[in-house]
């Protein structure tokens, strides 16, 4: 059920860092996001997952007063965000989608700015970051390449220590070692008491680091599920080269494997669940070569949620 | 300690700024340090030119000391060039970063939205205001230096009407920048931005005197662009405002005098058409 809250949730203001009620924006006859509903606690991690369009870049805009909402409202640490604007956003890091930066200094001139028009910022915190980050702060910001850029935009985001981070794709642009890197920020930052909204179309990142996700598809929140349960449901794309061609029935049988295609020596399936069953299958024939891997979110995992099975608590038979 | 958003604008401008100071500057100097050469050609120029080409060029006399500098400096090129530099800053305040997306940056700090307007606005204004006055600032140098007669009164007053020039050119472009594509209001919410979303055109607002359709132009704090119709009803054609060629006036208490911001705001329109450069100046 869209906009299901969980049972745990408190009531009080001081307890929520984020909350939504009945959020809801069009661009003229366009859905940016609709009847959106949704608590964050303070000091959790909240991954926000959807396909691209899905409406998670107007909700973040609306949660900072860039957007203003057509219906319904939201708080952020309990304080309007266009009311008390400039006394919330002392206490946000932001991170937009795209990012552009204003003027072409240098790194470091333009965390200067950010630091000053923030009220003064430590500057050591700003140069632990960067080098956490391993990035050169005396470079043009201009000249960076996409991946230093984020870097540079999450310094911004988590210099001055903000109570609550709205990052949006944080990722984007990151190597591996880097994305490692920053979850491992997060993490810290959650131990630290902040709280984390960050937006993402990858669910492994957000797995690593989140506590609970909200999904979104077409402009509506499909599911919140805390992140143990997903791990439960990961769906898998599993491809297995063997030696001689097999037949289709030894695996189709299998608990949680489906889409099951056999061509010649090549087994190509989806397993939902736990991957043993199949090994043991599999370990009858001698085995060449193995592929396992999650699949893209916005094509298995969202029409997971929409294709019968519903959010909530609900699991396929056999997993 | 100014606020960091006006240093940052000044920054980030500095390149343009110099560039613009000195052409200015450059530009002064040499025109008016020629002014003892050029006295022979003077007469010979003057006559060589028919009257309605140096009415054109805004030239009364070009032997007179002041003359001179109001044919050269005061009249076409000098207040062309402090204007399109004037322009180009005033449509960096806020126009260039939201079309780039800079903004989303700036505005992520802690300022409201009407204060960013303001430093941003105040930063260029102050910059250009300094880069206008650049020429009466080398005359008053120039001109007693190469021993023109002219008080340094009439300088200061010239170099006044040029900083007024500016001002009031400068005030348009970054006044019109549209809102944030995607900060458009709603229907439902106020409008979000701290200036108005239209701008009576020149002559609808000198002829209506804020008389007569003073709610077409009630800006910032209403909700929803106002129109002269009340909320809700199609403007349908109306004898009041028959006199104008227009298939469906809006149908309010406007004067016909007022009927070009009615149109535009029932049309749809939320600016002016390029062509009518609204002076919205620091009146």
């Amino acid at each position: 059920m869209p906009g299901r809250k969980t049972s745990d949730d408190v009531g009080m203001t001081s307890d929520i860092a984020l909350l939504t009620e009945d959020l809801t924006k069009f661009y003229g006859q366009r859905r940016g996001i609709e009847g959106l509903s949704l608590e964050v606690r303070a000091g959790e991690v909240v991954g926000f997952l959807g396909p691209n369009g899905a409406g998670k870049t107007t909700t973040i805009r609306l949660l900072l007063d860039f957007l203003r909402p057509t219906r319904g409202h939201s708080t952020v640490l309990g304080l309007d965000p266009r009311r008390d604007k400039a006394a919330l956003h002392r206490q946000i890091g932001y991170l937009p989608g795209e990012l552009v930066f204003p003027g072409r200094d240098k790194a470091e001139d333009l965390l200067r700015f950010f630091a000053a028009a923030r009220g003064g910022v430590a500057w050591a915190q700003v140069t632990a970051l960067a080098e956490r980050l391993d990035l050169d702060l005396s470079r043009s910001v201009r000249t960076m390449s996409k991946g230093n850029k984020q870097k540079v935009g999450l310094v911004q985001a988590f210099m001055h220590r903000p109570a609550v981070l709205v990052l949006d794709e944080p990722t984007s642009g990151l190597d591996p070692l880097m994305q490692q890197e920053f979850l491992a920020m997060v993490r810290d930052a959650s131990v630290a008491g902040q709280t984390v909204f960050m937006s993402s179309h990858v669910l492994a990142e957000v797995q690593q680091a989140a506590d609970r996700v909200a999904i979104v598809r077409d402009g509506q929140l499909a599911a919140v599920e805390r992140v143990e349960s997903l791990g439960k449901r990961a769906v898998r794309a599993v491809e297995i080269h063997f030696h001689d061609p097999v037949d289709p029935a030894e695996f189709s049988g299998l608990p949680g494997v489906s889409d099951v295609v056999v061509s010649g020596p090549v087994l190509k399936c989806t397993i939902d669940g736990r991957i043993d069953p199949l090994i043991k299958a599999a370990a009858r024939h001698e085995v060449v070569d193995m592929l396992s891997a999650e699949p893209d979110l916005e094509e298995t995992f969202l029409s997971f949620y929409y294709h019968g099975e519903g959010a909530g608590d609900a699991s396929r038979a056999g997993a | 300690m100014l606020p960091a958003l006006v240093r940052k604008t000044w920054r980030d401008d500095r390149l343009a700024l110099i560039g613009w100071a000195g052409g200015v500057a450059a530009f002064t100097g040499i025109y008016a340090s020629f002014y003892s050469q050029f006295q022979g050609a003077a007469e010979l120029k003057q006559d060589a030119l028919p009257q309605g080409m140096l009415d054109f060029l805004g030239i009364a006399d070009m032997l007179s000391p002041a003359g001179y500098l109001q044919a050269t400096i005061f009249s076409l090129v000098g207040p062309l060039l402090v204007l399109m530099c004037a322009i180009t800053l005033a449509a960096r305040t806020i126009a260039r970063p939201e079309e780039d997306g800079g903004m989303e940056l700036m505005l992520a700090n802690p300022v409201t939205r009407a204060s960013f307007a303001w430093q941003r606005v105040a930063a260029a204004g102050s910059a250009l205001t300094g880069i206008a006055a650049i020429p009466g600032i080398l005359l008053m140098i120039i001109v007693p230096w190469i021993g023109m007669d002219i008080p340094l009164s009439n300088v200061a007053a010239a170099s006044a009407g040029l900083v007024a020039l500016v001002w009031s050119f400068a005030a348009s472009p970054s006044s019109l920048a549209p809102p944030p594509e995607n900060g458009l209001p709603s229907s439902r919410s106020p409008v979000a931005l701290p200036w108005p979303r239209t701008w009576p055109t020149p002559s609808a607002a000198c002829s209506t005197g804020g008389t007569g359709c003073a709610g077409c132009h009630r800006s910032t704090t209403s909700s929803a662009p106002t129109r002269c119709t009340p909320a809700g009803t199609r403007p349908s054609f109306s004898p009041s405002c028959s006199s104008v060629r227009q298939p469906r006036p809006p149908e309010s208490s406007c004067s016909t005098a007022a009927t070009s911001v009615c149109r535009r705001e029932a049309g749809g329109l939320r600016f002016p058409a390029a062509t009518s450069t609204p002076t919205r100046n620091s009146r």
